[in-house]
């Protein structure tokens, strides 16, 4: 055991972290051969309420904002105007309070103390329902607008997921919960309508035999999203760009074909007596964030390296177009760097978080997708029809 | 009086400022300010002014624990669910 230990080092020399000559590496990976089409953003909402925003989802005809540090860790916004609606979400841990805010389900209308069951009535009609996720308490709570704010509810439904391991992006599967997670075994994790474990399915990324699963769980933490009608899950990574498109039930539906094809780079070191993932400033982000409709996959892609964009590597500006199959269908550029990004149902506005110069959301509509979709040769032939300095193309889409 | 969050948030990442150049490069305890969880993505250099575990948004310092206590920015590290000037300076 100690000596495995002692000798994984020796193994995981190829991902080394901290090479001396870091500069061989580009600092964000070009995206020339895929003839990007730019973007235009307006703002839909700069209040004062936001501080840090981390996440966003698209609930019916709102918009529900997760903060990292306002005082009210949830801010609910009208999408037709921006308009805020609400702020709520105390800091702390008991009912109704957050301590590490992390996701947003929309739900589909369930209804608590009845899940499964697809709401009748209001809740349904008007979308007014969704769970919060709490990756530090490990907990969904749910949010009805109408009756939690309306003096109609006193009491907080959550859940907590047991499960001896960090669970990201659980979402609501009919009468399951499936989520993903630094895990022992698996890919993605089921649970009961009351939380308890009930399996894991799908298998973990693969890796060295000697490195523990849940460091590469770790090392390739991933973002998962359903398809609306939750027959099919999406799951990109965090230090890779990679797309799985798995069944629920864990098989692999489709893996897309890498756009670049790098891996995520770590080492495993030994603290205590746990061994874990250690990175440096050759750590690249791939996909931060994704969002989805029936037909598209939009992720969110980064392609930088901590050395090369200290501090903001975990933003991206571009956004990668994925059908069901797993084929890139186009590449959007954003006309800012974003944390996170949700879409309308039909795909034609796209929402981002930005920080810089002030946080704030910003709407981006989409133009009509044109041609093929992105095979290599595609991408070959589109390449030198660029500007020599690969930026790309503004299409226009007038907001 | 309560001061609005983007304000707050750019006095609070000032005097984080402020603080880390005092502090460093001496590592702070727990109970102390820095919330740290160890065996950090960033290894055990002091990258980040002493602070152990600096990751970036959404990062987290090890498998089986939770975000880590401060995140990595372009202004350096600042603390992470920090809304006032005092949860920095304390």
């Amino acid at each position: 055991m100690l000596f495995g230990a002692l000798l994984l080092p020796v193994v995981l020399g190829a991902c080394e972290v901290r090479p001396r000559h870091i500069s061989a590496e580009p600092a964000e990976m070009s995206h020339a051969a895929f003839a990007p089409v730019g973007t235009e953003s307006r703002v839909v909402y700069d209040g004062e309420t936001l501080a840090l925003p981390i996440g966003i989802e698209v609930v019916g005809e709102h918009l529900v904002l997760l903060d990292g540090a306002a005082d009210s860790m949830i801010t609910v916004l009208r999408r037709s105007d921006g308009a805020l609606v609400r702020t709520f979400g105390r800091r702390g841990e008991g009912p109704g309070e957050y301590k590490g805010l992390w996701s947003v389900d929309a739900g589909d209308g369930l209804v608590p103390g009845r899940v499964g069951e697809k709401a009748a009535g209001p809740a349904a009609e008007t979308d007014q329902t969704f769970w919060i996720y709490d990756v530090g308490l490990r907990r969904l709570t749910h949010i009805d607008l109408d009756r939690d704010f309306a003096g109609g509810r006193s009491d907080v439904y959550s859940i907590h997921l047991d499960a001896n391991a960090t669970v990201l992006d659980p979402i609501w599967l009919d009468t399951i919960v499936v989520g993903i997670g630094f895990f022992q075994d698996g890919r993605l994790a089921h649970f009961d309508a009351t939380g308890k474990l009930l399996r894991m399915v799908g298998t973990v990324p693969a890796g060295d035999e000697d490195v523990p699963a849940e460091v590469i769980q770790h090392a390739y933490q991933s973002r998962l999203k359903a398809k609306p009608d939750r027959t099919l899950l999406a799951v990109v990574t965090r230090h890779a760009d990679r797309l799985e498109i798995y069944r629920p039930d864990g098989t692999l539906e489709a893996a897309a074909d890498p756009p670049f094809g790098f891996d995520p780079r770590f080492v495993v070191r030994q603290r205590g007596e746990r061994l874990v993932m250690a990175t440096g400033e050759d750590l690249r982000f791939g996909y931060i964030d994704l969002a989805t409709t029936d037909d598209r996959i939009f992720a969110l892609f980064s392609g930088r390296t901590r050395a090369g964009f200290p501090g903001v590597a975990n933003f991206g500006e571009y956004v990668h177009v994925y059908d069901w199959n797993g084929t890139l269908r186009r590449v959007l550029r954003l006309d800012h760097s974003a944390l996170g990004i949700a879409v309308d149902p039909a795909g034609q506005i796209l929402y981002t978080l930005r920080h810089d110069p002030t946080p704030a959301v910003l709407g981006t509509k989409l133009p009509p997708e044109e041609g093929p979709a992105m095979t290599r040769s595609a991408r070959t032939a589109a390449a030198p029809e660029l500007r020599s300095d690969g930026s790309s193309t503004m299409l226009g889409s007038q907001w | 009086m309560k001061l609005p969050n983007r304000i707050a948030k750019k006095v609070a990442t000032l005097s984080l400022l402020v603080a880390a150049g005092l502090l460093s490069p001496v590592s702070v305890s727990p109970g102390q300010g820095f919330a740290i969880v160890d065996a950090c993505a960033q290894g055990d250099d002091d990258d980040w002014g002493g602070v152990s575990c600096c990751a970036e948004f959404m990062s987290f310092c090890a498998a089986d624990l939770t975000m880590p206590g401060y995140y990595a920015s372009e202004r350096g590290c600042v603390r992470w669910h920090t809304s006032t000037p005092a949860d920095v300076a304390r």
